[in-house]
Parts: C-alpha cells; structure tokens; sequence
C-alpha cells in the first residue's frame, strides 16, 4: 500500500490531488460522477462577500490544447455558501480549501469573517490572481507589496491556514511568492490562468465579451511547470502546483519540479473522472518503483551539475 | 448524468454537412425530448473539450439503449467526430440538461406548431414523436438558407413519416427547397390567417429566428418555447462558460442562467435577447 498523504501547513492530505478552483463547482456538483471521498481536497469557486453575476457571455473559448475563460467569478456569496453547500461537502472525507474573492482587502476580510465562524472549512485559498476582474484580484497579484499587505491582513484574522493563489501574469512571479511568504502565507499556488485572447477573423471580433480572458488546460502546462520550479526554489514554504494537469504523467512533473501538491482544473470538464485517474496513476507509478510513500518524489529533481546552484528565477545560459 | 464510454453503431453522411451517428450503449437511458448528451470520441485528444448533441432518437433495448444524433459538420469538434467509424468508442456523459416541457399539452388543448432553423430540427424529433404519441396535432416550420444540391434537409424524411407531408412547411432562403424566403414568414401568415391559435411554439434554431419567434409568440400570445445554444465547457454546470441573461417577469431584473442545467429549453418571454450577443442562437 502506497502512502500518498502529503502534509501542508499541519493539514494531512489523504493524496496530493486537489481540484482546482472554479473548475469543480462547489464540489457536490460532481457527487453523482465520483467518490469525493477519494480526493485530497476540493478547492471550491472563488466566493466573495455578496453573490456575483459574473460577466456578460460569450466567456469561453476554445483553444489548441485549452480554452479561454471570462466568467468574472460568478458565485453565490459567501453566507449562501455557508448555509446551503457545506453542510453537504461535510459529508465527505475530503479536505475542503475555501477559495476566497474581493474586490478591495475589507472584501476579502468579510469573506473570511463568514468562514471562520462555519465548520467543515481546512483552509482559505486567497484568490489574488483572477485576470477577470476589472479591480481586486489581478492587482493584488501583480505587485509583491499589495499581495504581501493583503496576505498580512487576512492571516491575522483567518483561523485557519491561508494559501495564496499567485498571478502568472505578475512581472516576477517569484517576488510576490517570497513577498506572501513573509507576510505570512502558508503555501502558495501556481498558478492561476494566463491572460490571453481570441478573435473571430469573419465578423473581426474578439470572441469573448471582455475581449480577454484566463488560458487554462494542457497549452499553459510547460509555462505553469517553469513557475512551480522556480516558485518552489525561492520559498520555503509548500507549493501546490496548478496549471493543465490532465495525467499522472502531469502531475508526477509537478511533483518532481517541486509541488508538494497539485489541483486539476480544466480537464474536469473534459474528463470528470481525471483527478481519480491521477491519483490511480500516482499509486501505480509508485508501487512501480517500490515507493512506500509519494514524498521522496517530491523536489527531487535532477537538474544538470552547472545549474544546481542557480536561483530558480535565472535563465540557463543556453545557445539558440 | 451517466459518464460512460459508447460503441459507434454508424456514422454515416446525411444530405449535406450533416452526419448521422448510432451510438449503443449498455446502460438504460431515458433521456426527455430537447435534452443533451456531451460526446467526444474516446482517442480524441485535440480539441480537447467535448461537444454538446441533442438527442435525436433513442430506442432502450434489453441491454442497453441506441442514441441518434444528427449533426453538422462546423468545426474541429464536429470534424473529428466525423471520422468515428463503428467499433470506435465515444465518451459520453449524459442525458444533460432541461428539455421541453409538453407534459400540459393533450389533444384538447389544441395544435402544436414545431420551428426550427438548420441544424435546429433534430432537437425536435423526439418532441414531435411524444407529441404523435399523446394524440397531439403538430405541424412543423422548417428552414434552410440554402438547400443546394436539392436534396431534403437531414431529418426531415423521418419527420413526414411521422406527421404527413401536409403537416410540413419548408424554407429556404434562396429557394432551392420548398418556399422561398425564411421560415417565420409562413408561421407569422398561419398565425394571422390561422382559425385557432396553437397552444404552444417549440423552436430551435438561429437566434434570429429565435428572436422573430419570441415576437410573434408576445404578438399572438401563444406560449414558446425555444432551445438555446451555447459554447460548452463541460455541460454540468460547473464552468459556467453556456450562459444566457435572462429577466425574472416580476422583478424585471437580469442574471444569468446556464443553459446545460437550467436550459437549453427557455420560455421565449424569459431570455433578455437585447442583452444577448447577435451571435448567439
């Protein structure tokens, strides 16, 4: 029997796969399609203070290898969330990671007032990352002193561990990680979608109402990868690796790259049953190997003997 | 909702851009007229997200069930799904979705008109059947832009089996096939010139007929109701990718509903069309 239990800011994973937020709905949504009792964790859509109507369709499009996303984190509210879904994810023996939304920090503390109060919550994902919001998320993302001033702020309120959800479309995305991290952020993940647009070239339109929109699914893998490696070079802290996992192959390299854990997120809408696969296909790979226990794989890559000491944010000085 | 892997039976060419694909399933599957299955063949790895199909026919067998659907050939999905030859595996996750709603209707309460432009009228066949069935009156408006080569519309032989020529109005907007011109001119004449309003509308098809119907339906104060189509993430309701505006009648106010769990069938009064996109149907 493989233990493929990791451990994050003292909370025990059964495995390392978590689904992503905004992918998975609420969670119950996927209750008739499989066991949520065998996931790691579910990442619920990002809630904010009041309920959300999103933005005006067209939000998605499809792109090679993924598509583009403009929902604006349409969403119930967070005291809805409370009352009517969980008690029904309480059900089940998985832990539940709240991700958490505002337009402006006060926002973000009222959300986190709300689930303090309410069980059945094992930790905030703060979402500074949605590039489908005209203020709030990206903003704080994108610069290291908002992201590590708001991280500050909801630590010191939250009763339970805070994960922070980084920006790929920051400037440095390694200088906001290291920035949370020292405002007290007990893990990041990396990363959120990737801004991005579509244009139909008959009616010379962009293809989303916003015009721009988040690029998610297996096209930004390599991009998410590179951050999770230099991320998780640059904190001390645990990384959960986000960004076109479909496959235990996927995770397995964010795994290898430094991710302590990973969240699936668009292949849920092609394949509701991909998290499950994942974790048969973690279990498989290990017995393979005769590892009793996922965590040697974690970080263990082997890098080249003239990079091993650079900073992960470098660029190898390679010909091309 | 069953998720599951299906055989393919046949998928072969129907008139033109339209294919038709038998799929056999081991399960049994009762799925309601307007309602939609996401398919995608099993080997399939671009593009990656399924597509939605409204069910056409579907026959329980003691071991499972057959599913038809009649589709059109638009894009890199619909490409793809062409070249499935039987034996192949389709990934398919349904049945999804609200269909319409005719469980009201008897034959007392009088005819019942079906609309549907292009790929529109497949989503109407096993509409029209359960209606057949119950003793229902239905007539159906079908149009096309073009019919060139001449040749029917995929479908439409097993619609005159079903209702009788005499029961079938056809468009197009070139004249190739039938009458010329679009398909709500016929409907608005047989509504103004009509002894008896119909009990109701089902349509589906282009938003620009969909919205003409909405017109006529406020006009003639006949009730309809029209199938929606939209982009699809994953046809659950979970992404949140499919949705319409649509006006609450005694608020007035507007949010938004997806069309995988709370549609694809709306009323016609409901759906807040000048807030939707022109290009969505």
């Amino acid at each position: 029997m493989v233990d493929l239990s990791v451990t994050i800011a003292g909370i025990r994973f059964k495995n390392p796969v978590l689904t992503a937020s905004g992918t998975f709905g609420y969670g119950v949504e996927f209750a008739p399609l499989l066991d949520l009792n065998a996931l790691g964790g579910i990442c619920t859509k990002g809630l904010s203070y009041r309920p959300l109507e999103g933005n005006p369709p067209p939000r998605i499009v499809e792109t090679h290898g993924g598509m583009i996303n403009s929902i604006g984190l349409q969403n119930i509210g967070v005291e809805a969330f409370v009352r009517d879904v969980l008690p029904q994810l309480r059900q089940y023996d998985t832990r539940i990671i709240a991700n958490v939304f505002g337009f402006n920090r006060d926002e973000y503390l009222d959300v986190i007032r709300v689930l303090n109060d309410a069980d059945g919550v094992d930790a905030y994902e703060l979402n500074i990352s949605c590039p489908n919001v005209s203020s709030g998320g990206m903003e704080f993302g994108n610069d290291p002193g908002e992201a590590a001033r708001l991280t500050e702020a909801c630590k010191r309120l939250a009763h339970r561990p805070v994960f922070v959800k980084l920006s790929p479309n920051a400037p440095d995305i390694g200088d906001v990680a290291v920035a949370v991290e020292k405002a007290g952020a007990d893990a990041v993940s990396v990363t959120n979608t990737i801004l991005g647009m579509s244009v139909d070239i008959y009616t010379r339109r962009p293809r989303l109402a916003t015009v721009m929109g988040g690029v998610s699914g297996p096209a930004i893998k390599p991009i998410a990868l590179r951050m999770v490696f230099q991320v998780a070079r640059r904190v001390a802290i645990p990384v959960i690796g986000i960004g076109g996992i479909a496959t235990a192959e996927d995770a397995l390299e964010f795994l290898i790259a430094g991710a302590t854990a990973i969240q699936v997120g668009t292949a849920n809408y092609y394949d509701p049953l991909a998290s499950i696969k994942i974790i048969d296909g973690l279990n498989r790979y290990c017995k393979q190997r005769s590892l009793d226990s996922i965590l040697p794989l974690i970080g263990s890559i082997e890098l080249p003997t003239n990079l091993r000491n650079a900073e992960g944010c470098q660029q190898p000085d390679v010909a091309s | 909702m069953i998720e599951t892997r299906a055989t393919v039976v046949s998928n072969d060419p129907e008139g033109q851009n339209y294919w038709r694909l038998r799929l056999s399933l081991k399960i049994p599957l009762r799925p309601q007229p307007g309602q939609f299955a996401m398919l995608r063949p099993s080997d399939q790895i671009e593009p990656i997200l399924r597509r939605a199909f409204v069910f056409y026919r579907v026959k329980e067998r003691d071991t499972g069930t057959d599913c038809e659907f009649i589709y059109k050939i638009v894009g890199r999905g619909t490409q793809q799904l062409r070249r499935a030859r039987p034996g192949d595996t389709i990934d398919f996750l349904g049945p999804l979705g609200r269909g319409f709603h005719f469980e009201t209707l008897t034959p007392s309460t009088g005819e019942v008109y079906l609309v549907s432009g292009g790929v529109g009228l497949p989503a109407l066949y096993m509409l029209a059947e359960e209606l057949s069935l119950r003793g229902i009156h239905v007539k159906l408006f079908h149009g096309e832009a073009t019919a060139r080569p001449e040749m029917e519309p995929a479908g439409l032989s097993d619609f005159t089996l079903l209702l009788g020529r005499e029961a079938i109005v056809c468009t197009t907007e070139d004249g190739s096939f039938g009458r010329r011109g679009l398909v709500t001119e016929p409907l608005e004449e047989e509504l103004r010139q009509g002894a008896t309003c119909p009990a109701r509308i089902f349509a589906c098809g282009p938003s620009a007929m969909l919205r003409e119907i909405t017109r006529l339906s406020r006009e003639f104060r006949v009730p309809a109701e029209i199938s929606v189509e939209a982009a699809m993430g994953c046809g659950f309701g979970v992404c949140l990718g499919c949705v319409v505006p649509v006006r609450d009648c005694t608020t007035h106010r507007v949010t938004f509903k997806r069309v995988c769990i709370e549609g694809p069938v709306f009323s016609a009064d409901e759906l807040a069309w000048e807030d939707l996109p022109a290009s969505a149907s």
